[in-house]
This record gives structure tokens, sequence and C-alpha cells, in this order.
């Protein structure tokens, strides 16, 4: 089943285009990853599905009703966002954080069913015993997760994911990408993930979307677009692909192409 | 081993929703402590109420102030000296009761202007609202003119000039990529502008003029009466449970505009509306009393350091604290070198300053920025 069907979407700024004419559909439990180099338009991409930004021409179906026609409050309840990183002035407790989430959901009064859902997530997350922490005296793990835990309790049908493991140590890169994948898997939920790790894109990820100057170049699974030649193509770097018996392929760059 | 997993699985939930664990009973205790905090601002503002009443250049004994208050909402049980009660219910009760509502008010814009404005060092004046409202003055004053004539000529000018001000800037806003940066550096400049173009009037003003314009610029709390009471109140009781409405949404502005967005909050809506009705009440209060422009940053400070960053409850919590600062400003002012009346502004600053200064470098709670 089509979860997320993106039609000829297109954005720019000013006169500059970031992306044009990008379609892709995505299905329930389905984990994409969307790869390319800096400046590709990537996380613009993102914005645009989540209506952060408003795209320029183009459609968007959320299980077959148009994006565009729904207040934000109905998008907020669909599609959820975890940002790179969430800067902040004033600090807010991991627990006042992780409910924010509801807000989509509810009315001036936090009702029990809020909190109840929140402690939910934080077990989920195994991060109950950060609820009264501040946020920003985590460490770049912990705030990530605390940034998942957000989404999570927000009880949407699509995942968006920002960068989630940019500033994270092999470990908590790890964790990030098993807590995302189980979601997907248990929940049924749709994810879609900028990411950088070819290598974590190739060993989470269900499908990869390369893209590189505001265009798609190629749509598949990770065996299928993680190939010497795309990457190439797309990064300007000669890599070599590892495809071990079966298993999603392994990408060491070794120079980049003069 | 599997089946045990699935069996400690489904057990887990089941065992939280009878007994709250050692975390959730932490947080409910952390709820607990915010609302105690309340109760005891709550009681505070209360007692120095009480106190402050019977506080004044004219020595009326504490007794005799309460048998008059009492005369007035019980009439005929006591008898009350003519001159006194009218000190007491005319003088120093609309004193008070206004010295409260425009601390509260003052406290709450800008807890509000904080937030929208994602920045600690906004506060009610930023949209250069003081500035506007001096210029006014500064019309009224010298040049004699106003919009509206007679009594309110002064409030009239402080009303409308400090609004165009808000306004200007509440209209930037909606202009594509107006962050709140910009609205803030346009106050600012706003700010320079009319304070260049108040001292321009200044060069010209004879001293009477220059000493209504001056007395102005201190902030002071004689301006309320109980014939012009019902203006601030009804602004007052427009704005203040509109912004409470907000307060979710005030607590996902701090956290940016893409987050806010993506949580289902129109940023800009919020911020423009939270804009309007903060400019709305400060205008108000400002033209009473002039600017008093400490209150409305520090109030909110002060809150989040005692009760941390939720809106439900620094909301309110910012709003108690202001009226706090203001009366008892009000009071010292009024009483330390009697009978001379030291203005409301200077006396806030003088003691609030070292205060503030002394909670900021000792940061005991972590809720502070």
């Amino acid at each position: 089943m089509v979860k997320l069907k993106i039609k000829n979407m297109s954005f720019g700024y000013a006169s500059t285009p970031i992306f044009e004419d990008v379609s892709i559909d995505i299905q329930a439990s389905e984990l994409v990853s969307i790869v390319g180099p800096n400046g590709a338009g990537k996380s613009t991409l993102l914005k645009c599905i989540n209506r952060i930004l408003t795209p320029d021409s183009g459609n968007l179906y959320l299980d077959g009703k148009n994006l565009h026609e729904m207040r934000r409050i109905e998008v907020a309840k669909n599609i959820s966002y975890v940002p790179q990183s969430s800067k902040r002035v004033f600090s807010n407790t991991v627990f006042e954080t992780v409910l924010m989430g509801r807000r989509p959901h509810q009315g001036w009064f936090s009702n029990k069913e809020d909190e109840d859902k929140v402690w939910e997530v934080l077990e989920e997350l195994e991060i109950k015993d950060l609820a009264l922490t501040m946020y920003d005296e985590l460490s770049g793990g912990q705030q990530q997760k605390v940034l998942i835990a957000r989404a999570l309790a927000q009880d949407t049908g699509v995942i968006l994911l920002d960068e989630p493991t940019s500033n994270l140590d092999i470990r908590h890169q790890l964790d990030v990408m098993d807590i995302t994948r189980k979601l997907v898997k248990e929940r049924n939920v749709a994810a879609i993930m900028v990411v950088h790790d070819l290598n974590l894109a190739s060993r989470y990820s269900d499908r990869i979307i390369m893209m590189r100057n505001g265009k798609i170049i190629s749509v598949g699974e990770p065996d299928a677009v993680l190939t010497c030649e795309d990457i190439a193509h797309v990064y300007g770097v000669n890599a070599e692909v590892i495809n071990c018996n079966g298993g999603s392929p392994y990408i060491i760059p070794i120079s980049s192409i003069r | 081993m599997k089946y045990l997993e699935i069996l400690l699985k489904t057990k887990m939930p089941e065992k939280n929703k009878d007994l709250p664990d050692q975390h959730q009973t932490e947080y409910r205790h952390y709820i607990g402590r915010k609302l105690i905090i309340m109760g005891f601002l709550l009681f505070l503002v209360i007692f120095l109420t009480a106190f402050i009443v019977t506080l004044g250049p004219l020595e009326i004994s504490v007794v005799e102030v309460y048998q008059i208050l009492l005369a007035k909402f019980l009439p005929g049980y006591f008898d009350t000296a003519g001159l006194q009660s009218q000190i007491v219910c005319n003088i120093r009760l609309p004193r008070i009761v206004g010295g409260l509502m425009a601390g509260f008010g003052l406290g709450i814009c800008g807890c509000v202007m904080q937030a929208v404005l994602k920045n600690p060092l906004a506060s009610p004046f930023t949209l250069g609202i003081s500035a506007g409202a001096h210029f006014g003055v500064a019309i009224a004053a010298v040049l004699g003119v106003g919009v509206i004539g007679g009594p309110y000529l002064l409030i009239g000018n402080a009303f409308v000039f400090s609004m165009l001000c808000a306004l200007f800037i509440i209209a930037l806003s909606s202009f594509k990529g107006a962050t709140s940066e910009t609205l803030i550096l346009a106050g600012i400049a706003l700010n320079y502008l009319f304070s260049s173009l108040s001292s321009l009037l200044q060069y010209f003003a004879t001293d009477e003029q220059l000493r209504v314009m001056v007395s102005w610029g201190m902030g002071d709390l004689s301006a309320f009466s109980w014939c012009n009471f019902h203006l601030i109140l009804w602004i007052f009781l427009i704005c203040t449970p509109l912004l409470y409405l907000k307060a979710k949404d005030l607590n996902i502005m701090t956290i940016g505009d893409e987050n806010a967005k993506s949580l289902g909050i129109d940023a800009n809506r919020v911020r423009m509306l939270g804009m309007l009705l903060a400019s709305l009440l400060t205008a108000t209060i400002v033209c009473f009393t002039g600017t008093i422009a400490f209150i409305g940053l520090v109030a909110p400070h002060m809150a989040r350091m005692l009760i941390g960053s939720d809106h439900k409850y620094l909301f309110p919590a910012a709003g108690i604290m202001g009226a706090l600062i203001l009366i008892s400003a009000d009071a010292i002012g009024m009483n330390i070198i009697r009978p001379t009346i030291i203005p409301t502004g200077i006396t806030s600053s003088l003691l609030g300053v070292p205060f503030f200064m002394y909670l900021i470098l000792k940061k005991k709670r972590k809720e502070f920025w």
C-alpha cells in the first residue's frame, strides 16, 4: 500500500532551484534513505514533505489525501519530524520536550492520557530515568533519542528523520538506527531518512534514493543503488563496494576524482 | 527464551498502570513542588497587599485602615473619619490594585515576548513601545497636540504612539524571511528613532514641559484612580486569558519555528498574535504608569528560575512575580524618605537589579537559561 506519494515536486529559493520534479512513492513499514552530496536538496525535500517549507509546485498525497489541502495541525497528526538537533534558548525537561509531541492531539488541557503516552514512549526507548533531566544537559545521543521519542509521542504514520546519526558516536548511531528500524517494522510506520553514512543507509534501509543537484539519480534496493559507477557519478569519489554473500553492500571510499 | 521475552513485555505495562514507578512518582513530586511555589507566591502577594495598604505618608493605624476597608464593603457597621477613609479608599487602594495589575501585565507580556521571539533579552518594550509612548507624551506636553483632548491627552497620545511602533514591527513579521532577530533589531532601531525625536522636542521644551516629560519617563503609579480604572481592567481581562490559552504553543515556540511547524503550530501566526496582545496590554499599562521597563524583562526570568520553563506554570508565575516586584518597589519608594515619593520606576530598578544579578550569578536552579 502506498503511504506517501510525492508527485513532481519542485522547490527553489528565489531564482535558485533546490530540487526539481521529484516523484517518490513510499510504502507503509518501509524505511527509505535519501543519500547524496551536500547541497543535493535532501533536507529541503524533507521540509517540503512536512510543509515546513511550501513547495513551488507538485503534489503530495498521504493515504490518497492531498496534504496541501490539510490544515497544519492535521499534517502534524500524520507526519512527524526528527530534526538533526534542536538548539534552545530556554531549557525544558525531557518530559516537557516529549510532551510537545502530543500537541497536535490535545486541546488546552493536557490530560492523563497524554502523560501516559509520554511515559510509554520513554519506557520504550529506555530513557524513563531522564524524564526530569534538562534536555540541553544530555549528550548528543541522548538528545537524539529524546527527539525520536517526541516524534513517537506524536503517533504518526510517517516519520521524517534529518541526519539522525550525524553527530553521534558509533554506539549511538547503531542504537538510533535500531530504534528507527524497529519502529518501522513494529508500528507499520513509513520512514524517510536523510543520511550521509552510506554504510548505515545500506545496512538499514529497504530502499535508497540517491540525489544530486536536486534530481533523483537512482532509486532502489541498497545493492542496486550503491554501485561504484553511481557513487563516482554522484559524489565524484572512487569507492570500493564489497558485496559479501547476499548481505548489504559495504562501501569503502578510496579517493576523490580530480 | 523468546517466550520469556514476550511474557515480560506484556506484563510490564500492566504493572505500570497500577503502580506508578519511581520516575513517575518523582515527576508527580516535581509538579507538586511547582504548585507549592505558586501557592507561596500567591500568598506573598496577598500578604504584601494587606501590609502595604497600611503604609503611607499620612499615619493611619493598621486597625483604622481595616476598619475603613470593612466599612467600605459592609457599610453601616463602622464609623470612619472622612479624610482617612478618602485616603485609603481613593488613593492607596487604586494605587495598589493598579500596581498589581500593571506588574502582572508586564510580567506576562515579558514572558510572551521572550517565548515568541525566542530571546531571553526580549521584554514588553522590545518592539519600541516605551520610546513610542514617550514620544507621544512629548508631543502632548510640548506641542499640546493630542489624539484625544482633555484629561486623557497624555494617556491617549502615549497609547496611540506606542501601538504605532508595535504595529509597524508586527507588520514586518508578516514579511517572508523576517526572523525573530529581524524583529528585535527593528524594535531597537525604532527605539532609537523615537528617543531622538523625543530629545528633539525636549530641546525646544520649556522647563514646565520638560518636567512633565521627565517625570513621565521615570514611571509612577500615581495616575491610577477609580475613574480610569475600567480602561486598563478591560484590556487586562481580554488579553490575559487569550495569551494564557496559548501556553502550550508558547512552549513549542521556544524550540524554533521549524520544530513548531512540524508539531502543527503556525509559528508566524502565534508570534503575531502574541506580539499583538502583549503590545496592546503593555501599551495600555505604559500610558498609565510611564516606563517601568525592568519588570517586564526580569519577572519572567525570576519565575523561570523558580518554576521552570513550562508556560502553563511560568506564565502565571511571571505575572505574580511582576506584581510582587512592582508593589514592593512602589511601597518602598513611597515610604523610604517620607514625605517625598520616589518614582516607582526608579525604586524597582534600584532594588531589583542587585537582586537579579545575585540570582543570575548564583544560578542555583538548573532551569535557568
